[in-house]
């Protein structure tokens, strides 16, 4: 059964999303995620174009400037809120976790 | 040396992990894509070197664009930005490449990147072979039909037999990819959702090659049996056709992308002019075919010609396998002997002789009979029933009692040295025609009401006929 959309947001998406906290150039967006993941995430040009995209028409971002083919944009409340209830889902993962094996357990 | 190179590279739109590996192979050989047209990818040459590719489907772009679009651009802004520089592309399909050695790639979400590519190829592809689709299966729906209603007409005719096999093989690629496409959708879009991974695209690059190869062969196998006759022509003209037009079409498109027209005119004139010159140039062919054979016919010369009550007829002296000399002792040198190949296929040839004395001479007897050699056996039951419906035949649907009631009453075939013999049946009464069946060909003979047959005359039939 497909997954409704933005229930939960993956990897690529948080992260996007955490970039744009303050405004920020869309294409900003693919240095930065690696660089603020250590380079564990990274977010492919195509996929980055489309989710800046989708985001903008779910209001989860705004337009802050256009100069250009260059476009800024930075976080709305309605996005704000998406990657909050993400971090509760993330919290109440890890919690469940160290109820199973205690916090001795991860590595 | 020629640094410049075109290949025609047969790959399903979709295929993306086809042509993706198939363009890192001409890199590695020293050619690098330069750009892609209806007329074929166009590669330079290059350092043979590893070069990363990746296609990737920007569903807003038009085949129609006069230019790529703002928002198109941008997108290659972002994939520039990430050292995949464009190398070329093809209405939806965008084609990058990245010489670094492990480059991120464009698409990083199996399910944005399956979506992205199920978009584009709704958007066209998928569209023109439903359309192929349909038109394949009314054609040869239509095609079978005639097989089963007039199975002599269809497998007799190189021609029919050319046109259905071309059908059934554009039926069969438009079914191929429509089905290979949703399987794969299917497939990647579970996988995509479930782990995120991608399912390799997986095209038809051989059977289109197969399915063509077929077309060009049978084509070949039809100009071949034409032999230099006006068939051949009118078959070289069709084909010429269907190229002109296309070539028309395809530049006239490009052409208003040149002149900055918007994809919307584009895209509405492209359609008009398409079906404009199809119905035009077919129209136009078929015309100038019906005048040539109504001016050219008969093909034949004949060598004396004589008038008649106001009317010219024609004396030919063809070599008959069967004369009435053959049968009877006559005295009567105005005959015209005329026989024609109604048609000739690799599974049927059907011949059809006369003998008729000149209009002026009507006392005399006159022959009338036809050859059906049926080359493969398997087909010679269809043929016979074809031909025994045929022979007694009651279109208008008379009523047994009617005096133009038909039916075909078997006979005894020894005296015709036949497998088997029909005689028929006029309105109760027997005629002298016949259908004979012999091993390899089956003859209708059509005699003078007043013929009186005798069991030479019929030796004389088997054994100028029969063999």
């Amino acid at each position: 059964m497909a997954r409704e959309k933005y229930q939960t947001l993956t990897e690529q998406m948080f992260y996007t999303l955490l970039c744009l906290k303050d405004e920020c150039y869309g294409m900003d967006i693919l240095d930065r995620v690696p660089a603020m993941t250590n380079q564990r995430v990274n977010v492919g040009s195509g996929t980055l174009y489309t989710l800046l995209e989708q985001f903008l028409d779910a209001k989860m971002i705004r337009e802050t400037k256009v100069e250009g083919r260059r476009r800024s944009y930075i976080l709305t409340d309605k996005g704000r809120e998406m990657l909050e209830k993400e971090c509760a889902r993330i919290r109440a993962q890890l919690a469940d976790y160290h109820m199973i094996f205690g916090k001795e357990e991860i590595q | 040396m020629k640094n410049t190179r075109r290949n025609f590279a047969f790959f399903s739109f979709y295929d993306r992990t086809g042509i993706e590996a198939y363009l890192e192979r001409q890199a590695e050989n020293g050619w690098m894509l330069d750009k892609t047209s209806a007329f074929g990818w166009h590669f330079r040459r290059i350092e043979p070197k590893k070069i990363h590719f990746s296609v990737v489907y920007f569903a807003k772009a038009s085949a129609f664009d006069p230019e790529p679009s703002e928002a198109q651009l941008a997108f290659h802004d972002f994939c520039e930005h990430a050292g995949w520089k464009l190398a070329a592309s093809n209405a939806q399909m965008q084609i990058f490449y990245n010489e670094a050695p492990n480059p991120t790639p464009i698409e990083t979400d199996a399910t944005l990147e399956v979506s992205a590519i199920h978009a584009s190829t709704k958007k066209s592809h998928l569209t023109s072979y439903y359309l192929l689709a349909g038109v394949g299966i009314l054609q040869a729906a239509l095609f079978f039909w005639r097989l089963i209603s007039d199975p002599i007409g269809v497998l007799a005719s190189n021609a029919n037999l050319f046109s259905g096999m071309c059908w059934i093989l554009m039926l069969a690629l438009s079914a191929t990819e429509i089905v290979g496409y949703h399987t794969w959708h299917k497939r990647a879009k579970s996988a995509a959702e479930l782990d995120g991974s991608f399912v390799e695209t997986k095209g038809h690059r051989n059977f289109q090659i197969v399915i063509l190869c077929m077309m060009l062969l049978a084509f070949a196998f039809l100009l071949i049996s034409y032999g230099g006759s006006k068939m051949m022509l009118i078959a070289f003209a069709s084909v010429a056709v269907v190229l002109g037009v296309t070539a028309i079409i395809v530049c006239t498109s490009e052409l208003m992308k040149k002149m900055k027209l918007s994809a919307k005119i584009n895209r509405n004139i492209t359609i008009l002019l398409t079906l404009v010159l199809a119905f035009g140039f077919t129209g136009v062919l078929l015309i100038s075919v019906i005048s040539r054979i109504t001016s050219f016919l008969p093909e034949k010369v004949p060598v004396d010609t004589y008038e008649y009550n106001g009317w010219t007829f024609e004396v030919y002296r063809d070599e008959l396998p069967l004369t009435i000399e053959d049968l009877i002792e006559i005295d009567y040198d105005g005959y015209s002997y005329e026989i024609r190949t109604l048609d000739k296929s690799v599974f049927i040839e059907q011949k059809e002789a006369t003998q008729r004395p000149r209009k002026d001479a009507l006392v005399h007897p006159d022959l009338d009979y036809s050859i059906t050699t049926v080359k493969m056996p398997f087909m010679y039951e269809l043929c016979k029933k074809a031909l025994l419906d045929d022979f007694a035949h009651n279109y208008g649907h008379p009523e047994p009692e009617d005096d133009m009631w038909e039916e075909h009453i078997k006979i005894d075939a020894t005296p015709w040295g036949a497998n088997e013999a029909y005689q028929l049946k006029l309105g109760g009464e027997l005629q002298q025609r016949f259908l004979l069946c012999y091993d390899n060909c089956i003859v209708e003979i059509d005699f003078d009401w007043d013929w009186q047959l005798t069991s030479e005359q019929m030796t004389a039939v088997a054994e100028n006929l029969g063999k």
